[in-house]
């Protein structure tokens, strides 16, 4: 298959993802919009397939691994700003069946995904890119990577994500509440002290060391790789991970149905008025020098 | 797209999924996902994703809702039986994918998680896989005289393999759960209702009207309100354990198609290959005669 906006390629034993929109510092769609979303997930699908792939290594163009979601078109997906007359709140339902889909059918996947995964993070892995790296496998970042949820200034709260409590299960709950509850953005050296990388590296490192990792993986055996993913499948389980994504899309969609008082900062709102830069600028400025 | 095993229609907000192979007794093959399996999974999205309709209704064409699994096929999906010399046992890997294709994630929350109310009506044989679905169904009607049960586990799973055995547990409590699945035993549709394994039985002539009727009186919900109570519905599923069972289904159904069989043990797999299929499900039941 030809893809447009990853870019797919494998090698022995090993298949690389490139996520591959870096004017967009490779920003994600939802589901069933044909872009960078779908195609990844086509690309696993070719992987699982493949059974001379034991690990898969997901990685960014550009600027950095992954921005997160397109903040610039979230909420059209349900319908919303149709620009057409009388247009209506989007359905519960609609959020709801378009929320599943991208958290428990998206990010589960890769969570479940029957190979070894290994995200190499550089630069921003914020959001979304922060959820998938943290249903990797394991995750090497570059010393200057710029990890963070910063989404959650948005007004989540601690919700909405699929992997809350990955997150806590990586770095405690303390920590994690605190990350969700400020959004702010860590280097790669803090996030693997925390335990929510498993190593930081020199940025001109940082390749080869997800490589010399990749290598070491896949001295293990196939059939012993989809066992492990499988055992390691039901410890998910009984930990309580897989509700992370069911708690994940229905806090997603609660979220998308707020009301704000006039004293609230909305992004949607400022999006409207001012453009998205705009709404992203007066979002995060309300926090310099706090966090 | 346009289906060659099931018969699928919509009417106002009801949908109906009817299984048609009646010459094969509605056998599904699940494990590998075959082109009848996809075709359920594909008719089910079409439902998911029309916002008229608000119910499906889940029945089997000719003499039975279905006879589950289809098992002339079963091991040969995972490259077992190609006649070839020096062929080996199946790699763990591709019985795993194969398993999980059939019995894991996405295909039975596609039925248990649907974010439409989904009922199954049940006449006639309903086992094994057949019996894997109704139960993941929000509601199950039956005919009284319906044939219903876990006899696939007389194969020798004795109470593994299967996705829904936390859903069963469940539903009739661990006791029940576990005569059923460790006999194998049959019951009719009136017994089934009074274990709370269905939500109730009704002659076989009363069938149609009463699963129409339900239908008809849940398309009185609004469409939010359904989506809601299934999102609901999934958050208390899953912290109950029952959608882990999905991946417990799948990993032990693979371990169980790898069994080291003594020779004082009954192999179906051996029985089928030597005498074939029916010779092998007969030789498989007759050990239960006057027992249970």
């Amino acid at each position: 298959m030809a893809y447009k906006t990853i870019i797919y390629k494998k090698e022995g034993n090993i298949a690389r993802i490139t996520f591959n929109r870096p004017e967009k510092l490779n920003s994600w769609d939802f589901p069933g919009q044909g872009g960078m979303f779908d195609e990844f997930h086509a690309a696993l699908t070719e992987i699982e397939n493949e059974d001379d792939i034991k690990v898969v290594i997901l990685k960014g163009a550009g600027r950095c691994y992954s921005s997160g979601h397109d903040l610039t078109t979230v909420g059209h997906v349900y319908g919303m700003g149709s620009g057409k007359e009388g247009e209506r709140r989007a359905s519960q339902r609609v959020r709801l069946q378009v929320d599943r889909r991208w958290l428990e059918g998206g990010w589960g996947r890769l969570f479940y995904f029957p190979k070894i995964t290994i995200s190499q993070v550089h630069g921003y892995c914020i959001g979304e890119g922060l959820g998938l790296a943290l249903c990797s496998d394991i995750a090497i970042a570059a010393d200057d990577a710029q990890i963070g949820h910063t989404e959650q200034r948005l007004g989540f709260s601690g919700s909405g994500i699929g992997t809350t409590a990955h997150l806590m299960l990586a770095v405690g709950i303390k920590r994690a509440r605190e990350l969700l509850l400020t959004g702010r953005i860590l280097s790669g050296k803090e996030a693997a002290d925390i335990g929510l990388v498993a190593k930081s590296v020199p940025p001109d490192k940082l390749e080869e060391e997800v490589e010399n990792h990749a290598k070491a993986m896949t001295n293990l055996p196939r059939d012993g790789i989809a066992i492990g993913k499988a055992f390691t499948h039901l410890v998910y389980d009984s930990l309580g991970l897989t509700n992370s994504f069911i708690s994940g899309y229905i806090g997603h969609s609660m979220f998308t149905n707020m009301r704000w008082e006039p004293d609230e900062y909305n992004f949607f709102k400022e999006r409207r008025d001012k453009g998205a830069k705009a709404g992203f600028h007066g979002r995060d400025s309300r926090y310099a020098g706090l966090v | 797209m346009a289906y060659k095993w099931i018969i699928y229609k919509k009417e106002g907000h009801i949908a109906r999924l009817t299984i048609n192979k009646p010459e094969k007794l509605n056998v599904i093959q699940m494990i590998g996902r075959g082109e009848d399996c996809a075709e359920i999974y594909d008719a089910m999205e079409d439902a998911a994703n029309d916002d008229d309709i608000k119910v499906i209704i889940l029945n089997g064409a000719g003499r039975a809702f279905s006879a589950g699994h289809d098992l002339t096929k079963v091991g040969f999906v995972y490259g077992m039986g190609t006649g070839q010399e020096g062929e080996r046992r199946p790699s763990q890997r591709i019985r795993l994918a194969k398993d999980r294709m059939g019995l894991s994630n996405d295909l039975l929350n596609g039925i248990f998680l649907h974010p439409k109310i989904t009922i199954a009506q049940v006449h006639g044989i309903c086992v094994g896989g057949g019996a894997l679905i109704f139960s993941l169904c929000d509601l199950v009607v039956a005919a009284d005289d319906s044939q219903i049960g876990y006899i696939e586990q007389r194969l020798g799973f004795s109470g593994g393999g299967i996705p829904n055995l936390n859903v069963l547990i469940a539903t009739v409590g661990l006791k029940r759960a576990l005569d059923l699945l460790l006999t194998g035993r049959m019951l009719d549709g009136k017994e089934a209702a009074e274990i709370g394994l269905i939500t109730k039985s009704v002659p076989p002539d009363k069938l149609e009207e009463e699963v129409n009727n339900m239908a008809q009186a849940i398309t009185l919900l609004p469409r939010d309100g359904i989506a809601i109570g299934k999102a609901a519905r999934h958050l208390a599923y899953d912290s109950m354990g029952l959608t882990a069972g999905f991946a417990h289904g799948y990993i032990t159904h693979t371990l169980f198609t790898n069994l080291r069989w003594e020779d004082d043990e009954y192999n179906f797999f051996k029985e089928r290959r030597n005498k074939g299929a029916k010779a092998g499900f007969h030789g498989r039941d007759a050990r239960y005669a006057g027992l249970v």
